[in-house]
């Protein structure tokens, strides 16, 4: 194998063990929420677990003394697809 | 499912909700507007997917928070509006590997950096753990099992919202 395929595939196994890190940088130095009374506004009962499972699952860590409430302004219900909700809890 | 929602319904919707009492601060001269909420997250004005119900959500959210200061220049608006980034679709499948451009979005952005309000703010899943990638599977398959058809099995094992979001401060 050459050296240049030799380092890609290198990047590419180590990709996770980079990203892990990063994810404990950014969950330390970025910029955050604190103690805010907070409104998820969503469409559908399921966006709040397709597109923002990062922000909620970042926004109710218990230290940060964020309040959140997710407000969703449909059933979601059409032809194809019903929603048959259980209770969430997330954590 | 598929309609434009009103603009208008929606912000009076979030009105009623958040600043029941706007009307009478509006009366006065000296009330500063307040809301029972400090910040308000939903869709970017793409709607991330493009589905018409999110952008409507984008247009009635600003259109809301507008209001809440409509008619009193110099007040600061008691509500933040934060709306998560919408990506290209070369960008929205490729997991984990989306966090150079999202760090690169993140890093042009913090030009005027302001703590209180910050204009972009990032977050990331942990890969293992508690309150992690597989919290974030467990609430698409176990709570929301309805609407697991095949291909939302590609959506939570590629795409790059199921590890990060971005979320940039609105300027109403």
């Amino acid at each position: 194998m050459d050296p240049t395929t030799t380092t890609f595939l290198c990047l590419l196994a180590l990709m996770p063990v980079l990203y892990m890190y990063t994810v404990g940088v950014v969950a330390t130095r970025f910029p955050a929420l604190r103690n805010k009374r907070i409104c998820l506004l969503i469409a559908h009962p399921d966006d709040e677990a397709m597109f923002f499972a990062p922000t909620m699952l970042a926004l109710t860590r218990p230290e940060t003394g964020n309040h959140v409430k997710i407000l969703c302004l449909s059933t979601g219900k059409t032809d194809c697809f019903h929603w048959r909700r259980t209770h969430v809890n997330i954590h | 499912m598929t309609e434009t929602w009103e603009e208008a319904k929606i912000s009076k919707l979030l009105m009623e909700a958040f600043a029941p009492q706007l009307e009478r601060q509006r009366a006065s001269d000296s009330a500063k507007p307040t809301a029972n909420i400090d910040v308000l997250i939903t869709f970017d004005e793409t709607g991330v997917s493009s589905h018409p119900n999110h952008i409507s959500l984008y247009h009635g959210a600003r259109a809301f928070v507008a209001s809440l200061v409509k008619g009193k220049p110099g007040w600061t608006n008691p509500v933040d509006l934060y709306t998560l980034s919408s990506v290209n679709v070369l960008r929205k499948y490729t997991f984990f590997y989306d966090m150079f451009a999202t760090l690169a979005t993140f890093a042009m952005s913090m030009g005027k950096a302001n703590k209180e309000h910050p204009p972009t703010l990032v977050f990331m899943n942990q890969l293992a753990g508690e309150g992690a990638l597989g919290t974030a599977w467990s609430a698409m398959t176990t709570a929301h099992k309805s609407q697991m058809v095949w291909f939302r099995y590609l959506w939570i094992g590629f795409s790059r919202y199921m590890l990060m979001n971005d979320l940039k401060r609105e300027k109403v």
